[in-house]
C-alpha cells in the first residue's frame, strides 16, 4: 500500500460502511404467519443446534437455536420447509395448517460423511475432503489418564510421531510428515476453539552448572477432560489458511460444550500408580578405583592397586576390587574402634540401589463440569485438577484449570459464544535431566559397594547444610553426588499461569450469508526459580536463579461465507482477514557460573555478591495481518474442488512485503458415478496441492550493537559478527498429495491411502564467512529440503451384534526426507556432535544419518588381516575423525510407525488397546557410554572375551576362526580379551610407571611395524595373544583404559520397539441402575499405559527417550535427536483406576 | 440493531487495517534489545575498538604468540602455545573483529564528517592491518570488511599481496597524519570518552601515525629499499608536518583497570579464581 488513509478518511469510510452493512439487515418480515418447533436428532434426542431451515423454492431461512429450536415467518399452508445439517439426511415437511413442526434428523447412514472441523473451524463431511484430515475423539483422550493429551494421541494418528522427551511433565513432542525445516522445532500449530496456542518444543532451562530442567510444553496445559475432538490438518493442503506456522500441519482442539438438555453434572476421578520396574544393566561386581585389585593374600602377588587400597573412594568408577569375596577395608562409613580409629569393613555390592532410590509415582487427577442450556443460552464450566508424585523422591507437578464455554442467543440471527480456559501448571521441583542435578544419574553412579540408602541422610553429620554426604566428602576435590542431596536439596520449581478464550459473534445475515467475527486472546507468565544447596559438585557454594517469561498473542478475525445450490453445483465463498499480534519477553537473574552464594542456603537474589552476578532481559514484537479466501465447489454430491488464497503481510519481514500462497484440492467419489459390484461401498480419489509461507522469527533483517561490556567506566557497544539479512525471503513449503480412500461391506472395511511429497524451500540459514569480511557468518535463505511420505489407514468393524462389539484400527507411517539443496560451500547440515559423532546430513542424503570417528583398520583385501583394527604402539584402536572419514553408522529416522487400536465390548464391558510399534532406526547411547568408561555397564563386562585355558597359537586361532565376532569390528561390537580378575582371563600389563599382575586385557588386531615415506604402515605385528608383553608381541592395556569411548559406534543401538501405548478395560453400569441412583451415566475402569513390550536394543533404555532436551549445533531449537545422556528414567508399570459419574 | 452495529463497525475497522497498517509492522520489526548501529555515538563503539586492540597487541607477548617465539612457556595444558599447533583459536579472525567495529566508526565518521574519528579509525586500521600482514603475509585487504555488502567480491575477499597491503596502509596512514594535524579545539567531535591511550589528545595520535609509518617504512626496508628510505627520510625531515613518538610519555598505553575479567590482565587471579592458568605461564 502506498497511500495510507488518514485517520478522517478511515473514519469516513467506516461509517458510511455501516450505514450500508446495517441497512442490509432483513430485521423483521411481518407479512405472513410464523412457524415454530424443535429440531432433535433421532439418535440421542437431543436438539441440533445450527440445522438450517430452508423455506423450498425461495430465498428465506434460518437456523435453529442452541437448543435446536427455531421460528420461522412462512408466506402460507403450502410452503416446503427443508431441514437440512451437515452429518444428516435432510427432511423436507409440507407446512400445512401447523405452527409448530417438530423434526426428528436422523444420522447419514455412511461413516464417511462423518463431520470433520477444518481450518478456520469450518465444519465439512469428510467425504468432501480433498486432502487428508485425522480425526481423534475427546473420549480418546481421557479413557486413559495422561499428565499431556498428546500423549493419548501416540499410535492413534497415521502420519504423527508423537514422542516424550523425559518422564512424567516433559516436554512431549509431535511431529507430522517429518520434520521438514531445519532450524525450527518442527511442532504443528495448535488452535482451541479459534485461539493459535503458543507451544514451543524446547522448555530447557538452566540455572547454576548442568543444571539442565525441562519444564515442559505449554499445551500440557489442557485439561484432556474439556477436550470434544480433535482434528489433525496434516499437510499444507490443509493448513494452507492457517498461514505461516501452519507448515507442520495444525491440531485443531474444540472443547466441550453446553450442548445438552438438562443441567448435567459431571465427576470424573482417576489415580495412577506408576511402579518402576525396570533399570540399566548395571553390574554391583566391583567398587570403586582405577584398577581392578586382589589383595597380596589372595593373589599371591603384590597387592595390585598401586595406590595401596582395594577400593578407592575419590574415583567415579567401579573398576575397582571384586566385591562380596569377603575383602576388607577401611570405608567411608566404617564405624570407629575405642581408640578412635576406622575399623576395616567387608567390601559387599548393593545391587538395588537404584531400585532402592525411586519411589512408586502417583497422579491423581480429578475433574468436575457443570453444563446446561435454555433459550436464551447455554454453558459448560468445567474445573479440573492433576497432582504428580514422581517416581524421584521430592519432584512433583500440579495442574489446575478452569474453562468455561458458553454460548449465548442474542436473537434469532446472532450467536455470541465465548470459551475461556484458565490454568496454572506448576512444580515444587522437577527433576534435572542429563547429568549433573539429575539424581537419578548419581543414583545409578552411586559406587556398588556403598549402599544408597546409607546416604539417604544427606547431610554430613555436624555439617547440616554445608556438605552432603557422599563417599568422597573427606577429599579435597568432590568427583561424586548424593543423589538424595540432589533431590532434596536442588529445587527446580516452576508457575506458569496460562489464560487463553475467545469471544464471537456468528451473524446469519440471510440463509445463504453467514458472518463471523472473533478475538482471541493467549496469554501466558511463567517464573522458573532455582535453588541449589552448598555443595553439589559443580557449584560448591551452591547457586540461585529466577527467570520470568511472558508471552502474549492476539488474534483477530473475520470470515464472510456465501453458499448456493444452482441445480447440481453447490457453491460456497468465504472470504476473511485476521490480524495477529505477538509479544514475548524474558527477565533473568541469579548467580554466574560456579560462583555460588554468599550465604549456603538463603536463596535470594540479594544474597549474591554482586560480581556475581548476572541479569539479562529481552523482548520481542511481531505482526502479521493476513486476508484469505476460499471457495468450495461442488457437483452432485461426486466431485468437489477446494480453491485457498492466502496473502500475509509479516512484521519480521522486509518492508513487511506481502507473501502470497494458494491451495486446491480434488475429491472424486467414483462410486457415486458408477455402479460398483457388491463389496464396495465407497470409492474416493482425492488430490491435492498447497503451498504456504513462513515468515523469520522477529528482528532478522538488521543487527543491533550489543554491549560488550564495560571498561571501567566506560560504555562498549560492538557490533555483532553474525550477519543478519535485510532481504530474508518467506520460506515456501509446497506440498503435493494423492490419496484413495475404498469403503467395503457397508463401511465395515475401510482402508485409506496417501502419498505426500512436501518441500521446503529457503530455509533461514546460518553459513559461515571468510572472517576477513568482518563478520564470521550470516543469515541466507537457502536449501530445499523434501520430505515423501505414506500413510495407510485399514478400519474394521469385524463383529457387530447386539451383545458384542470388536473393531480393529491400524495406521502405518514411513516419512523420509531429504536436503536436495544447501548454500554454496555447505556440503552438510548438522543436527548435533556429540560422543565422537554426530548427526549431519550431506546434500543429496537423508537427515537423520548418524556419523562417527572411523576405526582405523587393514584396507587392503589382499592383506591376511583384511578388516583387522590396526592398533597404536600402545594396542589402542586408532581413529579417523567423523568428517574426514564420512563414517555414517546409523540414521535415526524408523522404517516405519506401525499403530494399532483395538475395541471389544460385551455388553456393558469394554476392553481397548492401543499399540505402538517403530521399527528401524539407530540410537547411541551415551549413558552406556558413560557407564562403560566408569565401569558400571554390566553390558561391558558380559562383552569381554574370557581367553579360558587358551594361550599362545591356540588363543590366535581360536580369535581368528570367530573372527566375525572376536577381532572385527562388527555393528557396536569392539571385542576385547580378558578382564578385570583371574576369572575372566585377565592379563598383566603396565600403564605409566605402574606394571601389574592382574586387570589386563588386550584388542584384538594387528599394530604397524613398518612404514613406507608417506608414513603408511607396511608390515604389521599381530595382537592377538601370541607373547603378551614381550617385544613385538601382544599389547596388554588396563580393562580400565581400553573402554571405546572415542568411539560412539560402540554405544550405536537399534531403536525399534513396541510400546502398549494404552489398556483399558471398563464396566458401565446399567443405564436403569444408575438411573435408580439419580445418574444419567456411571462407569468404572482400570487401566495401564506405556507399557514398554519390547525393544531391539535390549538394555533397558527407552529408545523413545532418545531425544535429548537441550539445542544442537546448527539445529536452532531442535532437540537432540537419536542420542540419549542420562535420559533414563526407569520403566515402570503404570496401574490407574477411573470413576467417571454423570448426574 | 446496536449490538450489531458496533459490530460491524469494529470489524470493518479490523479490515481496513490490515491493508493499511503496514507500516505499523514495519516499526514493529525494531529490535529493542540493542542499540541502533543509525544512531549510537561512534564513540560507544571505538572505545571497544581500541581497549580490544590494546589487548590484542598484549596477546602477542603474552598468549600463544609469545610461546611460538618462546618467550613463554606453559606448564600444562601446553599443546598450542609450547607447540606450533596452529588450530582455529590463532587464525586472523580476532583482528578482523576488531576492524569490524573500527570500520563501522571509521564510516561513521564520514558519514557525520568528523575528521577526529577519521583519523583515529585509520590510525587502527593501519596498525591491524600491519600485524595481519606482519603474521600472515598476503591478506585479504581491498576487499575486506565488506561482507555486509552482499556482493561475490565482499563475500569471498581476494588476498592483496604484501607489498599491496604495507603501501595501502602507509597512504592511509599519511592520510590520517593530516586528518590529525588540528589542535583538539579545531574538531567539531571528540574521542575523550573513549580514548583509552591519550584521553583523546590528536598530537598523540598524529605521533602514533607518523611512528607506524616508520615501522611499516622499516619492514620494506630490505625489500624496497629507495622507497623506505624516502618515506623516511620525508618523515624525519619535516617533524613539524610529521611528528613522531619521542618520548615515553607518547605511547600508546592502556591501563587494565581489573574492574571486570574482561578489562584486567588475562590470566589474573582476582577473577581466573584458580590462578593455574596464571601459575602454568612461564616467562
Amino acid at each position: 500500500m502506498v497511500k495510507r488513509f488518514t485517520k478522517f478518511n478511515n473514519w469516513y469510510h467506516l461509517i458510511i460502511l455501516c450505514f450500508l452493512i446495517g441497512s442490509m439487515v432483513p430485521d423483521a418480515l411481518a407479512q405472513s404467519r410464523r412457524v415454530t418447533g424443535k429440531v432433535t436428532s433421532t439418535g440421542d434426542g437431543l436438539g441440533i443446534p445450527g440445522v438450517n431451515v430452508l423455506l423450498q423454492g425461495g430465498q428465506t431461512g434460518t437456523a435453529t437455536d442452541v437448543n435446536g429450536e427455531y421460528s420461522i415467518t412462512v408466506p402460507d399452508n403450502n410452503s416446503v420447509l427443508v431441514f437440512s445439517f451437515i452429518g444428516f439426511e435432510p427432511v423436507n415437511e409440507v407446512v400445512g395448517n401447523r405452527s409448530v413442526i417438530n423434526v426428528s434428523l436422523s444420522e447419514d447412514a455412511s461413516e464417511m460423511n462423518e463431520v470433520v472441523v477444518t481450518a478456520l473451524g469450518i465444519k465439512r463431511e469428510e467425504i468432501s475432503l480433498g486432502y487428508s484430515i485425522e480425526r481423534v475423539e475427546g473420549e480418546e483422550m481421557t479413557r486413559v489418564a495422561q499428565e499431556s493429551f498428546l500423549n493419548a494421541m501416540a499410535g492413534k494418528v497415521a502420519g504423527a510421531t508423537i514422542s516424550t522427551t523425559g518422564g512424567t511433565g516433559s516436554s512431549v513432542s509431535m511431529v507430522i510428515r517429518g520434520a521438514t525445516s531445519l532450524s525450527t522445532d518442527n511442532q504443528p500449530l495448535f488452535v482451541v476453539d479459534g485461539v493459535p496456542i503458543a507451544n514451543t518444543l524446547n522448555n530447557v532451562s538452566s540455572v547454576g552448572s548442568e543444571n539442565r530442567v525441562d519444564y515442559g510444553n505449554a499445551i500440557s496445559g489442557l485439561n484432556p477432560d474439556d477436550i470434544a475432538d480433535i482434528s489433525i490438518l496434516k499437510g499444507p493442503s490443509a493448513a494452507a489458511l492457517y498461514g505461516s506456522r501452519a507448515g507442520n500441519g495444525v491440531v485443531l482442539i474444540t472443547t466441550k460444550g453446553g450442548n445438552v438438555d438438562r443441567l448435567t453434572v459431571n465427576v470424573s476421578t482417576n489415580t495412577v500408580f506408576d511402579v518402576p520396574y525396570k533399570f540399566l544393566k548395571w553390574h554391583s561386581k566391583f567398587g570403586a578405583g582405577q584398577y581392578s585389585a586382589i589383595p597380596v593374600d589372595v593373589s599371591g602377588n603384590p597387592l595390585t592397586n598401586p595406590f595401596g587400597s582395594l577400593v578407592q573412594e575419590n574415583v567415579n568408577a567401579a573398576f575397582g576390587a571384586e566385591l562380596d569375596k569377603g575383602y576388607e577395608q577401611v570405608q567411608w562409613n566404617s564405624p570407629l574402634d575405642e581408640n578412635g580409629n576406622p575399623i576395616a569393613m567387608p567390601l559387599v555390592s548393593y545391587p538395588n540401589n537404584a531400585q532402592n532410590f525411586v519411589q512408586t509415582g502417583i497422579t491423581s487427577s480429578n475433574s468436575f463440569s457443570i453444563a446446561n442450556s435454555n433459550d436464551a443460552m447455554n454453558y459448560r464450566i468445567s474445573y479440573s485438577n492433576m497432582r504428580n508424585k514422581g517416581i524421584i523422591p521430592n519432584s512433583d507437578l500440579f495442574r489446575n484449570t478452569l474453562n468455561i464455554n458458553s454460548n449465548i442467543k442474542v436473537n434469532d440471527k446472532l450467536n455470541i459464544s465465548t470459551n475461556i480456559d484458565v490454568s496454572r501448571n506448576n512444580s515444587n521441583n522437577r527433576p534435572a535431566g542429563e547429568r549433573g542435578t539429575n539424581p537419578l544419574q548419581w543414583a545409578y553412579e552411586t559406587s556398588p559397594h556403598v549402599n544408597i540408602l546409607d546416604l539417604e541422610d544427606y547431610w554430613l553429620p555436624g555439617q547440616e547444610g554445608l556438605e552432603q554426604k557422599t563417599m568422597d566428602a573427606a577429599y579435597d576435590v568432590r568427583s561424586t553426588n548424593n543423589p538424595y542431596f540432589l533431590a532434596y536439596e536442588v529445587n527446580n520449581s516452576f508457575k506458569r499461569d496460562r489464560v487463553f478464550g475467545n469471544v464471537k459473534a456468528d451473524w446469519q445475515i440471510s440463509p445463504s450469508l453467514n458472518f463471523f467475527a472473533r478475538y482471541s486472546l493467549d496469554l501466558y507468565n511463567e517464573t522458573r526459580e532455582s535453588k541449589i544447596g552448598r555443595s553439589y559438585s559443580q557449584e560448591p557454594e551452591g547457586a540461585y536463579g529466577i527467570t520470568e517469561l511472558h508471552g502474549l498473542e492476539t488474534n483477530a478475525d473475520f470470515l464472510l461465507t456465501y453458499n448456493k445450490d444452482i441445480n447440481d453445483f453447490g457453491i460456497t465463498l468465504s472470504g476473511g482477514g485476521n490480524i495477529r499480534y505477538q509479544n514475548g519477553s524474558n527477565l533473568f537473574a541469579g548467580t554466574k557460573s560456579g560462583v555460588g552464594l554468599i550465604t549456603p542456603g538463603v536463596f535470594t537474589l540479594s544474597n549474591i555478591a554482586p560480581a556475581n552476578i548476572e541479569y539479562g532481559n529481552s523482548s520481542f514484537e511481531r505482526g502479521i495481518h493476513s486476508v484469505y479466501g476460499l471457495a468450495n465447489l461442488s457437483y452432485k454430491d461426486m466431485l468437489y474442488l477446494d480453491l485457498t488464497a492466502r496473502n500475509d503481510w509479516s512484521s519480521t519481514l522486509p518492508d513487511a512485503d506481502p507473501y502470497f500462497y494458494p491451495s486446491a484440492a480434488l475429491s472424486v467419489l467414483v462410486s457415486e458415478m458408477l455402479e460398483l459390484p457388491e463389496p464396495f461401498s465407497l470409492v474416493k480419489l482425492r488430490g491435492g496441492y498447497a503451498s504456504v509461507g513462513n515468515d523469520a522469527n522477529p528482528y532478522q533483517l538488521l543487527g543491533t550493537l550489543y554491549n560488550a561490556g564495560a571498561w571501567g567506566d566506560i560504555p562498549r557497544l560492538s557490533l555483532r559478527s553474525g550477519l543478519l539479512n535485510p532481504t530474508l525471503k518467506p520460506e515456501i513449503a509446497t506440498s503435493y498429495e494423492g490419496g484413495i480412500d475404498l469403503n467395503f461391506f457397508n463401511d465395515r472395511l475401510r482402508f485409506s491411502g496417501t502419498y505426500y511429497k512436501v518441500q521446503n524451500e529457503n530455509q533461514i540459514l546460518g553459513i559461515d564467512l571468510p572472517p576477513s569480511t568482518g563478520y564470521t557468518s550470516k543469515r541466507i535463505n537457502a536449501g530445499l529440503l523434501q520430505s515423501e511420505g505414506v500413510e495407510l489407514t485399514l478400519g474394521s468393524d469385524i463383529i457387530r451384534n447386539n451383545n458384542w462389539d470388536w473393531s480393529v484400527n491400524l495406521n502405518l507411517t514411513r516419512n523420509r526426507t531429504k536436503i536436495i539443496e544447501l548454500a554454496d560451500n555447505m556440503p552438510y547440515y548438522t543436527l548435533w556432535e556429540d560422543a565422537r559423532g554426530g548427526s549431519w546430513t550431506y546434500v543429496g542424503e537423508e537427515i537423520g544419518d548418524i556419523y562417527d570417528a572411523e576405526v582405523v583398520t587393514v584396507k587392503d583385501p589382499e592383506s591376511p588381516y583384511f578388516g583387522y583394527p590396526i592398533l597404536d604402539q600402545t594396542g589402542k584402536w586408532q581413529s579417523i575423525d567423523a568428517v574426514s572419514s564420512r563414517n555414517k553408522i546409523g540414521n535415526f529416522n524408523p522404517d516405519f510407525v506401525l499403530g494399532m487400536q483395538t475395541s471389544l465390548s460385551y455388553k456393558n464391558f469394554h476392553l481397548n488397546l492401543t499399540f505402538d510399534w517403530r521399527s528401524g532406526g539407530d540410537f547411541v547411547s551415551q549413558t552406556y557410554r558413560f557407564g562403560e568408561e566408569h565401569g558400571r555397564s554390566s553390558v561391558f563386562l558380559d562383552k569381554l572375551i574370557n581367553p579360558g585355558e587358551l594361550e599362545g597359537e591356540a588363543l590366535k586361532n581360536y580369535l581368528v576362526d570367530n573372527k566375525e565376532s572376536m577381532v572385527l569390528i562388527n555393528g557396536n561390537n569392539f571385542p576385547l580379551v580378558g578382564g578385570p580378575t583371574p576369572e575372566y582371563g585377565s592379563y598383566p600389563f603396565t600403564y605409566g610407571p605402574f606394571t601389574l599382575p592382574h586387570g589386563g586385557v588386550f584388542i584384538p588386531g594387528v599394530y604397524a611395524t613398518e612404514f613406507d615415506d608417506n608414513g603408511n604402515p607396511t608390515a604389521y605385528a599381530e595382537n592377538l595373544g601370541e607373547n603378551i608383553g614381550e617385544p613385538g608381541g601382544t599389547l596388554t592395556l588396563p580393562y580400565a583404559g581400553s573402554t571405546a569411548w572415542s568411539f560412539a559406534r560402540a554405544f550405536l543401538y537399534d531403536a525399534s520397539f513396541v510400546k502398549l501405548r494404552e489398556v483399558s478395560f471398563g464396566y458401565d453400569v446399567p443405564k436403569t441402575f444408575a438411573n435408580s441412583l439419580k445418574m444419567q451415566n456411571l462407569s468404572f475402569s482400570v487401566y495401564s499405559r506405556n507399557i514398554i513390550l519390547w525393544t531391539a536394543a535390549k538394555i533397558n533404555i527407552d529408545p523413545e527417550m532418545a531425544f535429548q532436551p537441550s539445542s544442537g549445533t546448527q539445529a536452532g531449537t531442535q532437540f537432540k535427536q537419536g542420542i540419549e545422556r542420562w535420559n533414563v528414567m526407569p520403566w515402570v508399570m503404570p496401574i490407574g483406576f477411573k470413576i467417571n459419574a454423570t448426574f | 440493531m446496536i449490538i450489531k452495529n458496533k459490530l460491524i463497525f469494529g470489524w470493518a475497522l479490523l479490515l481496513l487495517c490490515t491493508f493499511s497498517c503496514k507500516e505499523d509492522l514495519i516499526e514493529m520489526n525494531i529490535n529493542p534489545n540493542g542499540a541502533s548501529p543509525e544512531s549510537a555515538n561512534p564513540n560507544l563503539v571505538l572505545s571497544t575498538v581500541l581497549t580490544e586492540a590494546g589487548k590484542s597487541v598484549l596477546n602477542l607477548g603474552y598468549q600463544n604468540i609469545a610461546g611460538v617465539m618462546q618467550h613463554t612457556q606453559k606448564d600444562g595444558w601446553s599443546g598450542s602455545h609450547n607447540s606450533y599447533d596452529w588450530n582455529r583459536s590463532n587464525s586472523w579472525s580476532g583482528y578482523y573483529a576488531i576492524l569490524r567495529n573500527n570500520q563501522f566508526v571509521y564510516e561513521r565518521a564520514v558519514e557525520l564528517d568528523q575528521e577526529l574519528h577519521q583519523g583515529v579509525t585509520l590510525v587502527i586500521r593501519g596498525m591491524m592491518f600491519g600485524l595481519i600482514t606482519d603474521l600472515w603475509g598476503d591478506a585479504p585487504y581491498t576487499e575486506a570488511l565488506k561482507g555486509a555488502e552482499g556482493t561475490p567480491e565482499g563475500t569471498f575477499p581476494v588476498y592483496d599481496t604484501q607489498e599491496s597491503i604495507y603501501r595501502g596502509i602507509l597512504d592511509e596512514l599519511e592520510m590520517a597524519n593530516q586528518l590529525l594535524s588540528k589542535p583538539q579545539s579545531a574538531y567539531n567531535s571528540s574521542v575523550e570518552s573513549a580514548d583509552v591511550y591519550f584521553n583523546g589528545d590528536p598530537s598523540k595520535w598524529q605521533k602514533v601515525a607518523n611512528s607506524l609509518r616508520l615501522r611499516f617504512y622499516m619492514r620494506l626496508s630490505e625489500k624496497l629499499p629507495d622507497f623506505a628510505k624516502q618515506g623516511i627520510e620525508t618523515i624525519l625531515a619535516d617533524p613539524a608536518t610529521y611528528p613522531i613518538i619521542t618520548s615515553a610519555g607518547d605511547d600508546a598505553d592502556m591501563s587494565f583497570n581489573t574492574e571486570s575479567e574482561a578489562s584486567s590482565w588475562p590470566n589474573n587471579t582476582k577473577f581466573d579464581v584458580d590462578a593455574s592458568n596464571y601459575r602454568r605461564l612461564k616467562m
